[in-house]
């Protein structure tokens, strides 16, 4: 019990230390710095069968086996350094961030490149999983995506991400773990809400749905337009930018609010927020957004939509994050525009 | 940390089956299967090479019932072959066999692994058993395809089988220069123990009895028995007697050793020994391994070397058979010849045997060849005097129509008899047998010697290659006033045996090598005669410098270039070569990484601008290549602003239109 309980101590210890070397950084170039080597399994085996041979030399008096001696330990020592600058100037850097609803798998994004060398068997690894073997090809950026797995709603970061590589010969393992910028947001899942709430307690009924063509004016084009609302077909034809403008001139403001689900728990008024959210957005109708602790003023188009969505993925501090992963709400307020 | 080692821990059980390199594991499954023909019995190579070709042709393997079985039956055969004999061989040729069996079951990237390291090794012991350029020429294949598996497993699919083998035989060329300095430097230690490295291997050369026709065998193989090289004087081709057992008991037919005085076998260990510098002249000989203990020296020699052990009758043997390759140094003093008393013969030293032995030097059959007993008889009582009575015999054979042949006729029970007064046709070892016979009939302690006489000289590399056709029997006898001397009787049928070779003695005959074509085909196209000659130049230097190369040669060249032998100067140099390795890959390193990669119209460029500073023309660093031209455009002569401009033009061109750097 005591040596299970000091383990486990001196792995929080080490995880903590771990954890607080390093800088959290969206790109990374692979180096002397932040490169770890060290002898795998099968490189302590191959010195193993090294030795044996050596005994062999010395009790038969051979110098030929002297020489495969040599001749594989020289190799053993080169390929410690080969080992190495496999992976350096390899760059990580995060990809775009990934948006799901809780309904579906999410996956962080990252990129690695290598603008001078191909690179070899590289593993990458989160603690959710482990890449099979990918080569890279020198200049060619490689995408790749650790998944996060389904996840309830929230904000998240990846803590760690290891590259790993036993090129050439599996002997020698170097390794890196990276703290990427890498973000994963996970929206509230999708729930229609009720027929009778449909409405709810906005400043407007109902004017969601695009008006047929014919009852429509087209006017010109003016800066704040929504682009969904773009007469694209004559645009096609004529070059000119006109809109398709409905009844109302100036469209009318939808306030979607917390309270107009009176009597709902807070995760299901959030389904329905976020399927509201997505429905006024592909209207292409002005809408502001009203929870507790946060209002966002009406506005329109896909980056509304999103911080509106980002929203409420972030209300309140749900679940317990994994290690790896975690939540952070102060952080995601700073960079509402992602 | 401690989960993503959990998880490099599983990483070595992931299955295999994406792994694309099964050719290359199948192709070092059958070289090593060549490089263990002649070390691992026939049947073993035989049903593995089967096996693996199974594999290749069946990808899928064997079921599992056939899996178990074709395991169960090779181990079962292997130890029913070999019972509880504990050798290198034996152990080499096991781990060959599991490691033959374990591809019938790769699954993960683990047994792949296990699988290439045991055939490492087993390339390492093989280079126990054979030691030839060719033979290491195969080990260097086998590491090599070793290797690409090891190299495969970590690219994975992205493997490109020619740039990855040839990245990988260039990195083996670029250690080879440590690997040298390694090799010569790294302090050599005796051996801490050995097993015996072959059970019962069949043993090449003379053997240690002879009956007629026995040597005539041998005359049918060109096969090397060893080289000699000399330090001083060469001798003559016909003081060439290389002396390798005595044979000192006769049965009527028969001559073979009496009890050898040396009992122990697999008794030392496997030590090449060291050889001591002589003064005066010596000689070295290069014996193949023939798998017996006993070892050829020219008569009157004196060891120079520290591993080989002195008889009785001035012969030498090693402590344990010669299973490798071995080397030997011996002083020799030239024995002196007889003279007119007795033309041919020559007084031999330290031949003698311990007194009690005495007795077997006069050993005859109790009964059998009455005729020759009873002219020996006859010829004693009128010749008391020893010496006449040996030049009455050989006299006998070299006036009356003996002759010399490789193709003998058959003779029966009485064969000295019917050889001396019947056939008169006989090799060596019926002139040597019989005239021993007729010695001993007669009351002259005398022996049978088996070994070699002569020698092809090579002239390139001033050695002797004694071949296994120069395998020659010839007498020793005590005689009285005399001692010791030698006495061959083939020299006074054929003296052209002696004189020049086996091949001039029989040339009428034109026996020579009759019933090995290859031989035979080697001897008279010149061509072939000349590369199998330079083939031997070069193993011989191999074997010289390489194979034996041993504490004494490391001695002697760590004494040459450093002054004096010391351990801490052999530190200095191996921590010196460290140092310098790690420093020129380091310095490699960030050669590599400041370095911008160039494409071909810019290193062209570059090029152009190396040359043109040659005429006086630098561009300052800052300078656009438009702008140089520019200057260049003034004050140069045409042509090379012509090409300066061209240039120019095509660095931009490509560059800003393809932008594919």
């Amino acid at each position: 019990m005591v040596g299970n309980n000091l383990r486990e101590s001196l792995s929080n210890r080490l995880s903590r230390f771990l954890a607080s070397r390093g800088a959290r950084a969206s790109q990374f170039t692979l180096g002397q710095h932040n490169v770890y080597i060290f002898p795998t399994k099968a490189g302590f085996a191959f010195l193993a069968v090294l030795i044996l041979m050596l005994v062999t030399a010395i009790n038969y008096q051979s110098s030929l086996i002297y020489l495969v001696v040599f001749l594989l330990g020289v190799l053993f020592f080169i390929s410690i350094w080969l080992c190495f600058l496999n992976l350096q100037g390899l760059e990580v850097s995060a990809g775009p961030v990934s948006k799901n609803y809780a309904s579906q798998d999410g996956a962080f994004n990252l990129v690695l490149r290598h603008s001078q060398r191909n690179v070899y068997g590289l593993y990458y690894a989160s603690m959710l999983g482990r890449s099979d073997t990918c080569s890279l090809k020198a200049g060619e950026s490689l995408s790749v995506s650790s998944p996060v797995g389904r996840r309830a709603r929230g904000v998240y970061y990846l803590e760690k991400f290891a590259i790993e590589s036993a090129y050439p010969f599996g002997w020698i393992r170097a390794w890196t773990w990276l703290k990427v910028d890498a973000q994963a947001v996970v929206y509230p899942s999708i729930e229609e809400p009720p027929e009778s709430l449909e409405g709810l307690g906005g400043d407007q009924s109902a004017s969601s749905g695009v008006k047929s063509l014919d009852r429509d004016t087209l006017r010109s084009f003016q800066v704040g337009d929504v682009l969904g609302h773009v007469h694209w077909k004559k645009f096609a034809s004529s070059e000119q930018l006109v809109v398709k403008d409905s009844a109302q001139v100036t469209p009318s403001v939808d306030w979607l609010r917390w309270d107009s689900f009176e009597g709902y728990a807070s995760e299901m008024r959030l389904s329905f927020l976020c399927a509201e959210v997505l429905k006024r957005s592909e209207a292409g109708s002005i809408f502001g957004l009203d929870i507790p602790g946060r209002t966002i003023s009406p506005s329109t188009g896909s980056k509304h939509r999103d911080s509106c969505l980002l929203e409420l993925a972030k209300y309140g501090a749900v679940g317990a994050a994994p290690s790896l992963i975690y939540f952070d709400a102060s952080r995601v307020g700073a960079e509402e525009s992602v | 940390m401690i989960d993503l080692h959990a998880q490099v821990a599983s990483k070595s059980k992931a299955p295999i089956e994406s792994f694309s390199g099964w050719p290359t594991i199948y192709v070092l499954g059958l070289a090593q299967a060549l490089s263990m023909w002649g070390i691992a019995p026939v049947w073993l190579v035989i049903c593995l090479v089967l096996i693996v070709v199974a594999l290749w042709l069946r990808p899928g393997g064997f079921p599992a019932p056939l899996r178990f079985l074709v395991t169960l039956a090779m181990v079962a055969w292997f130890f029913l072959y070999y019972r509880l004999n504990f050798t290198v061989e034996v152990a080499g040729s096991f781990l060959w066999l599991s490691a033959t069996l374990k591809l019938l079951e790769l699954k993960t990237r683990k047994d792949l692994t296990v699988f290439v390291y045991v055939m490492l090794y087993v390339a390492a012991v093989s280079l126990l058993f054979y030691q030839s350029i060719a033979h290491v020429a195969l080990q260097c294949v086998v590491i090599l395809l070793a290797l690409s598996i090891l190299l495969r497993l970590q690219v994975g699919p992205s493997y490109r089988p020619v740039a990855h083998f040839g990245s990988l035989a260039r990195l083996l060329v670029f250690s080879i220069p440590v690997v040298v300095v390694l090799f010569a430097f790294f302090p050599r230690i005796s051996p801490l123990w050995s097993m015996p490295i072959k059970s019962g291997a069949a043993s090449t050369g003379i053997s240690d009895s002879m009956s007629p026709g026995d040597i005539a065998d041998l005359a049918n193989s060109d096969e090397r028995a060893f080289r000699a090289s000399f330090v001083g004087e060469r001798p003559t081709r016909s003081e060439l007697y290389w002396r390798g057992l005595v044979l000192d008991e006769f049965d009527g037919r028969r001559w073979s050793r009496g009890a050898p005085n040396k009992g122990f076998r697999y008794g030392g260990k496997y030590d090449i020994g060291s050889l001591v510098d002589s003064e005066g002249d010596y000689y070295q000989v290069m014996l193949e391994a023939h798998n017996r203990d006993w070892l050829f020296t020219l008569e009157g020699s004196r060891s120079l070397s520290s591993h080989i052990e002195m008889a009785d009758m001035g012969l030498y043997e090693l402590p344990v058979e010669a299973l490798q390759a071995t080397r030997y140094r011996m002083a020799r003093d030239r024995p002196e010849p007889v003279g007119l008393q007795l033309p041919g013969a020559y007084k031999l030293d330290n031949v003698s045997r311990s007194k009690s032995y005495r007795g077997r030097d006069l050993q005859t059959p109790a009964g059998g060849n009455p005729r020759t007993r009873a002219y020996m008889r006859d010829l004693r009582q009128t010749m008391p005097n020893d010496v006449d009575l040996v030049s009455a015999v050989l006299k006998k054979f070299r006036v009356e129509d003996f002759s010399y042949t490789l193709k003998p006729p058959f003779l029966g029970k009485h064969f000295v008899d019917e050889f001396i007064f019947d056939s008169k046709q006989g090799f060596c070892s019926h002139y040597a047998g019989s005239m021993a016979f007729m010695l001993r009939a007669a009351g002259i302690p005398a022996r049978v010697v088996v070994g070699y006489q002569g020698g092809e000289y090579v002239s390139d590399g001033d050695y002797y290659i004694v071949r296994q056709y120069d395998a020659h029997g010839w007498v020793e006898a005590n005689l009285k006033g005399l001692g010791w001397v030698r006495i061959d009787p083939t020299a006074s049928v054929a003296p052209s045996r002696v004189e020049q070779n086996l091949q001039e003695a029989v040339s009428e005959e034109g026996t020579f090598l009759q019933d090995n074509v290859f031989a035979s085909l080697r001897h008279e196209v010149a061509f072939l005669a000349w590369v199998s000659l330079k083939t031997d130049q070069l193993n011989y230097q191999w074997q010289k410098y390489v194979v034996n190369y041993g504490q004494d040669e490391q001695y002697g060249l760590i004494k040459k270039l450093l002054g004096e032998y010391s351990l801490a100067r052999v530190a200095i140099v191996l921590g010196g070569l460290f140092g310098v390795v790690s420093l020129l890959i380091v310095g490699w390193m960030f050669w590599r990484i400041e370095r911008p990669e160039l494409n071909v119209r810019q290193k062209r460029y570059l090029r152009w601008l190396s040359i043109l500073r040659w005429f006086g023309y630098s561009r300052p660093v800052g300078e656009t290549p438009r702008a140089f031209l520019a200057r260049m455009n003034g004050n140069a002569h045409p042509w090379l602003v012509a090409q300066t401009d061209s240039r120019t033009r095509e660095l931009e061109q490509r560059d800003y239109q393809n932008g594919d750097q």
